[in-house]
């Protein structure tokens, strides 16, 4: 398992494995092993190097923009990104250059040309604001406060003129506190020290852009916490090549502009499936019995088996589900949670169990169609070797992670994975879990009216409410979040980025609608939008998409209904397009616009096919058992 | 120096410009690699310091054009 001591014929092999890699998914695996961490100066060029010659379309368009030398940054990226199986195109903007390239007014400025989908801005105040920062141990307060006023203001207008003229999310770094400040340990007793000056400024840096759907804060003054701030900048590559973040550092910011970048594209993975014996506590239940496995207080093992459930607890608030696919008897683990009322995770926090003696690939397939999710939503957790290399070979799809040997270190691999990186917790995330058991109760209840055959009878006991309304931009996360994550009941697939969705908004000839729902089980939170846009004398559907859990009761008539009305409310002789683009993933709503009433236009060889309803045939279609309400407020949703 | 010494420069350089280590001669300088550009230039000597555990100084940076001289300097570092 472990690699040889020798990593240096090890690591050219490596490299030649990456450049040959046939799929994200084997690149991934290729350097699943590599301690991106330790890496050497000469190991990062030896592998970036093939990585650049491997090629292929990228998964990410990022620009880097600095007024410091970036210029060792992409090989770093690069790297990071191909152990996530991601691809990156870079763009480096100028030296200094950062407020010209987004004006654009730089020469031969490509930026806007390069149309990035990330932009990140690292400034060095040092640069910044040279004589400030030289003298600022002789400037008074009123003018340190001054000084952080105008830092700020300079990265607020150049944020808005970068908003206006690119749709790229935009990351701004924070500003890493000194490790030296000029009055020592005086210095917290200054009126407005350095230390003081920096804490305030990256606390307003945040204040500013907290919430903002395009605006990011990359924290480079936790990050530099976390490499070691003393190694931050290395001072012979800061007067030879004015590079203010040392190699090194730039490795970590690499590190971290891969969460950005999963973040920023919706590309989180959605359930993390657990082991049970020594991984959610110490021993064996088989065999040591429920009183006999190790959590809780009082022993070394037990309390890190405690944190270690409290991570993953706040994984959970975060909207991750959690899962069990472990080999056991399912009689000992109800015991165990029976009789041990103090373990954190109960049985009902988990979404889905797949408790029994079965192989875990088969298992984990069963939690991902009874969860409705797609095998690469899942990262699979187990402290045998001999489990998680059988998973990652016969689901490559899944991530899997190998815990270590000692449970001291499990929170910490948690913590590592880029995987459940969200650029904001949604209101609704934290009830995930609750909506999957409330969905679980729904199927129970269907599989009971399936035996009599009352399908009406089964939807109309549902009690369905809908609420449709037009989007407003407080919707944004969740509209973007639907726009990324819905696969199967997607008619085009457009995935619309929160700029352009912001754009969208704006737009006269566009309606964006967004439609909430819940029933006798409970709140389903925001499940489908319609996108809207007059063409002439058509009124073409752009994007019509609804969650998965929305499903089979029929919420898509009750919308396509609304969208009927929509027509007919307006005057003249409007007619309805529609516009179904298949893809691997939503092959169930193939017919959905027949099924609707539309009449096929155009089908094209690709499958892509245009529909068309004319005023005179829209008939709404019945859904009698979903009760729509106009007002969002009756449904308490907002 | 001991043959392992200057074979493991010769290594880090190799890796640096993606060169066959053979090809680095005594007289092997910046002319003779057409991936020695001013950034690789310091990420060589950042991969050397990392090697041998040793620091350059700013002055040294400057003179580290030929293999000859940086073996020259990396020998003064480890025993001087």
């Amino acid at each position: 398992m472990d690699r040889p001591r020798d990593s240096k014929l090890d690591l050219r092999a490596v490299a030649e494995a990456a450049a040959a890699a046939a799929d994200a998914a084997a690149l991934r695996r290729t350097l699943a092993s590599v301690d991106l961490e330790k890496l050497s100066t000469s190991d990062l060029s030896l592998l970036s190097r093939a990585l650049e010659r491997r090629g292929g379309t990228p998964d990410v368009k990022l620009a880097c923009l600095a007024n410091f030398t970036l210029d060792l940054l992409p090989r770093w990226v690069d790297v990071h990104f191909a152990r996530e199986g991601l691809r990156a195109a870079h763009y480096l903007g100028g030296f200094d250059q950062h407020v010209q390239e987004v004006l654009g007014v730089s020469d031969g400025s490509g930026l806007a040309a390069f149309a990035p989908d990330l932009v990140l801005l690292a400034l060095s105040l040092r640069r910044l604001r040279p004589e400030a920062m030289a003298g600022f141990a002789s400037l008074s307060p009123a003018r340190r406060r001054e000084l952080r006023d105008d830092v700020l203001s300079h990265l607020e207008s150049w944020a808005e003129a970068a908003l206006v003229r690119l749709s790229s999310t935009l990351l701004i770094a924070n500003f890493p506190s000194p490790v030296r400040p000029a009055f020592g340990i005086a210095d917290l007793n200054e009126e407005y020290g350095e230390t003081e000056f920096h804490l305030e400024l990256n606390l307003e840096l945040l204040r500013r852009f907290k919430g903002h759907p395009r605006v990011q804060v990359l924290d480079a003054d936790r990050l530099a916490s976390a490499y070691g701030k003393e190694r931050v900048t290395d001072g012979k590559l800061l007067y030879l090549a004015k590079m203010d973040w040392s190699p090194g550092f730039l490795g970590c910011v690499a590190a971290e502009l891969v969460r950005h970048a999963r973040a920023a594209q919706g590309r989180a993975r959605k359930c993390l499936v657990l082991d049970l014996d020594n991984t959610l506590w110490g021993g064996v239940v088989g065999e040591d019995g429920p009183a006999g496995v190790r959590i809780g207080t009082g022993d070394p093992e037990g309390e890190a088996f405690l944190d270690f459930h409290h991570s993953l607890k706040a994984l959970q608030a975060q909207g991750v589900l959690l899962a069990v696919c472990s080999k056991n008897n399912p009689a000992d683990v109800a015991e165990l949670f029976d009789r041990r009322p103090e373990i954190p995770l109960r049985l009902s926090d988990f979404a889905a169990l797949e408790i029994g003696w079965g192989p875990k690939h088969e298992g984990l397939r069963r939690i991902a169609a009874s969860l409705n999710l797609g095998l690469d939503s899942l990262v699979f957790a187990d402290d045998n070797p001999a489990e998680t290399s059988l998973v990652a070979q016969m689901l490559p799809e899944v991530r899997t992670v190998l815990l270590p040997p000692d449970p001291a270190d499990f929170a910490a691999v948690l913590h590592r994975l880029a995987d459940f990186e969200r650029t904001a917790v949604l209101p609704g995330d934290a009830g995930k879990t609750r909506q999957y058991a409330e969905e679980r109760q729904r199927q129970d209840l269907r599989a009971v009216l399936a035996v009599t055959g009352d399908l009406s009878g089964y939807l109309a006991s549902l009690r369905t409410e809908l609420a449709i309304g037009r989007a407003r931009r407080d919707d944004l996360p969740r509209l973007h979040q639907l726009f990324t994550k819905t696969n199967q009941f997607n008619l085009t697939t457009a995935r619309y980025t929160p700029a352009a969705l912001e754009r969208l908004l704006g737009l006269p000839v566009c309606e964006v609608w967004i439609a909430r729902a819940r029933d006798r089980f409970g709140d389903m939170g925001t499940i489908g939008a319609v996108v809207l846009r007059r063409e002439g004398h058509l009124l073409l559907v752009d994007s019509f998409l609804m969650s998965c859990r929305a499903m089979g009761r029929g919420i898509e008539t009750a919308m396509m209904n609304h969208v009927k009305q929509r027509l007919l409310d307006e005057p003249g002789h409007l007619e309805l397009g529609g516009r179904f683009v298949p893809t691997a993933r939503n092959k169930p709503v193939e017919t959905f616009y027949e099924d609707q009433g539309f009449q096929v236009l155009d089908r094209r060889a690709s499958g892509e096919t245009l529909y068309l309803l004319r005023r005179g045939q829209a008939r709404r279609q019945d859904c009698g058992w979903i009760e729509v309400v106009q007002d969002e407020m009756a449904l308490g949703i907002r | 120096m001991p043959p392992a010494a200057e074979h493991r420069i010769r290594e880090v350089m190799a890796q640096v410009f993606e060169l066959d280590p053979g090809a680095i001669h005594d007289g092997f300088s910046r002319a003779d690699a057409p991936l020695w550009s001013s950034l690789a230039h310091l990420q060589m000597v950042s991969a050397l310091e990392e090697a041998f555990g040793i620091r350059f100084t700013m002055k040294e940076v400057g003179e580290m054009e030929r293999f000859d001289s940086i073996r020259r300097l990396v020998a003064a570092r480890l025993h001087g």
